[in-house]
């Protein structure tokens, strides 16, 4: 009789413990702050990179070419890799240069997407296509306006003589209601998408 | 006697049971609280470390490009549709409307409503000299001493585009009294109560341009040292003493023009005794009407006489835009004060692709100024053989053109459009036997329309003579 009752409070005694042990073992939260290629201090990082790099462009005057570094008889950038769009690294302008500097030689990948008004709605159009983002990527943008006399880049990065207005194959749209008076083309947004690869 | 011993042994025997018991339950609870603990501390730095800045650092990112883009309207507006007060007005007007229409599209694509909207527009004027000449007045005998604007509240974007022909030199010149004494050219910003800044230009040694300040508030003395530059293959200097820069070298002595109070603008010495001190090109904006500058200071051209400058033309001095930002945590509402000065000209003299047109522009100019000699200069045609309206302000303009050479042959050919101030609207190099050319949707309205515009053809023959031939006619 005692022996049931000594042999029946160790096992209860054992399976308390082991119990204890499992339970506290699986409320230990991995968070996201947890050392992994997806902590929540390096996605805060690289926005913060992101957004610095578009600013610095804006300043220096280098954002608005790289958007006008378009080939118009293949319609797509001058020497893209895949369908108009860069796929291997930045464009070979001034800002690509600085993206591949900052970004894909410490092997974060990007995306380089212009978001531009057609008809009341936004499109995108890809500059720099890494392919689909992972869940922890992060992105920066920056508004930009494009003008009537704004004029395309050759391959060589210099000025031809074509403006905005004058060519119908660029790949933003003159917006419908901004053609009389005003000089403005269109408003886009360039949107730098970084994630680790 | 009792027997204590059985009821001890069982006593025992009992204790040593509970004492597994409740020794498993300590280091559970024990466990337990350990999990407890080691949550509590990931979960307090997950805390700290929430970003929560994005939405004003959007806000931030959204006033700058509102101010950049209304500063490129501004631009605009300034530049080509400037007959009248109300022209500019609606051009800044409809392209503040068409900036907030789309950015208020990709706000709201993520649920965050924008809105721009003109507030108001100040009225200034934009003073130019864009021929290549002595910075003398427009009278009929044209004074190198001359008030530019008398009493304007403001003034930006004064810029001189030096050359270094004809340039006075003044490299021995050490004292204020040597410069003040001198017959050296220098642009005065005379404050009405202040002091007077005196801004000398002049030649130091070959193709180097120098610029001194001097104020004098009562006793004259120089501001910072000397700022100097060497011209580049087109033989000009930008001296910007808005942006406080000589070429592309920062001058800290300029930087007294900001936040000067209501001050006349005048040149001294820009002819001394029938000789040019100084020549070149320049621009300014001055926060004063038009017709107040013609009647109180110049005398300048008509605006309309191509050829001839200076002249003042109306102008937006600046624009006030009321933004509007809201998004699920914050509400920003601002005034933005347009500032055209901070952000890269794209119209006028010192703009990006200044040097680059001032240098091809300056040869075509010159006219059959290639090849050795005995080469006999190609000759041609240009005439404009039609203009079909597109709709919209917008035409198709076809010229004929031809082209030979006597004494060899025709190596290219350029055919050039330009507006009636004398820009380059579109550049062609059609292959030969290509006649006619169309230059597609160009826009001709406002100031241009009516008004001549040239068609500029340059032959280039292969020992390397040239030849340019002009035609000119009023379009539409």
């Amino acid at each position: 009789m005692r022996g049931q009752a000594h042999t029946l409070e160790a096992v209860t005694a054992a399976l308390l413990l082991l119990g204890a042990v499992l339970f506290a073992l699986q409320t230990t939260a991995v968070t996201p702050l947890t050392a992994s290629t997806s902590s929540q201090h390096i996605e805060n990082q690289q926005a913060a990179v992101a957004e610095g790099v578009l600013v610095s462009a804006a300043e220096e005057g280098t954002l608005k070419p790289t958007l006008l570094y378009w080939n118009e008889s293949a319609s797509g950038h001058w020497n893209a890799d895949y369908l108009g769009a860069y796929t291997r690294a930045g464009p070979p302008t001034a800002l690509g240069e600085t993206l591949n500097g900052t970004f894909l030689e410490r092997g974060i990948a990007f995306n380089l997407n212009v978001h531009y008004v057609q008809n009341g709605q936004q499109r995108a159009h890809r500059v720099v296509n890494f392919g689909e983002p992972s869940d922890n990527a992060v992105s920066a943008t920056k508004t930009v306006t494009l003008y009537d006399d704004d004029v395309l880049r050759a391959a060589d990065r210099s000025r031809t003589t074509t403006t905005l207005a004058a060519t119908d194959q660029f790949y933003v749209d003159d917006d419908a209601a901004a053609t009389q008076t005003s000089g403005v083309y269109n408003v886009v947004v360039v949107e730098v998408v970084v994630w680790r690869m | 006697m009792a027997d204590v011993r059985g009821r001890m042994a069982d006593a025992r025997g009992r204790d040593r049971a509970q004492l597994f018991l409740v020794g498993a339950l300590a280091v559970a609870v024990l466990f337990v609280s350990l999990a407890l603990l080691l949550n509590t501390a990931i979960y307090t730095e997950n805390l700290a470390t929430r970003n929560t800045a994005s939405d004003a650092t959007h806000a931030h990112e959204l006033r700058e490009s509102t101010n950049a883009s209304v500063a490129g309207v501004v631009g605009y507006a300034n530049y080509r549709e400037n007959e009248s007060y109300d022209t500019l007005w609606t051009a800044v007007a409809t392209g503040v409307r068409d900036v907030s229409d789309g950015a208020a599209v990709h706000g709201a694509v993520r649920g965050r409503p924008v809105e721009v909207s003109l507030d108001s527009v100040e009225n200034g004027t934009r003073i130019t000299h864009d021929v290549e000449g002595p910075f003398v007045d427009a009278s009929a005998t044209p004074r190198g001493s001359w008030t530019v604007v008398d009493g304007a509240a403001g003034s930006r974007d004064i810029r001189l585009d030096v050359s270094t022909t004809n340039l006075a030199d003044g490299s021995g010149l050490t004292t204020v009294s040597d410069y003040r004494q001198s017959d050296l050219f220098h642009l005065d910003l005379a404050e009405s109560s202040g002091s007077t800044y005196e801004v000398f230009v002049y030649g130091d040694g070959a193709d180097t341009v120098s610029v001194r300040v001097i104020e004098d508030d009562g006793t004259p003395d120089f501001v910072g040292s000397t700022c100097s530059a060497t011209a580049g293959a087109d033989g000009h200097v930008l001296v910007s003493v808005s942006r406080a820069s000589v070429d592309d070298t920062a001058c800290p002595a300029l930087s007294f023009a900001e936040g000067l109070g209501q001050h006349d603008v005048e040149m001294q010495n820009a002819t001394v005794a029938g000789s040019t001190q100084i020549q070149g090109t320049y621009e300014l904006f001055v926060d004063q009407d038009v017709t107040t500058v013609e009647t109180t200071a110049g005398p300048y051209y008509d605006e309309t006489a191509t050829s001839q400058s200076p002249y003042a033309t109306p102008a937006v001095y600046t624009a006030d835009v009321a933004l509007d930002y809201r998004t699920a945590a914050l509400t920003y509402d601002t005034r933005v004060t347009v500032d055209p000065e901070a952000h890269p000209r794209r119209y006028g003299i010192g703009r990006q692709s200044w040097r680059l047109s001032l240098a091809g522009g300056g040869g075509g100019g010159g006219g059959g100024d290639g090849g050795g000699g005995g080469n006999a200069a190609p000759t041609g045609s240009v005439s404009i053989s039609d203009v079909t309206d597109e709709g919209g302000n917008r035409y198709d303009i076809e010229t004929s053109w031809s082209a030979s050479d006597t004494d060899g042959s025709v190596a290219s050919v350029e055919v050039i459009l330009r507006d009636p101030d004398g820009g380059a609207v579109e550049t062609k190099s059609p292959p030969l036997g290509s006649s006619p050319v169309t230059f597609q949707d160009v826009k001709i309205t406002g100031k241009n329309a009516g008004a001549p515009w040239t068609v500029e053809l340059v032959v280039y023959d292969d020992q390397g003579g040239s030849t340019t031939i002009t035609h000119t006619e009023d379009l539409p």
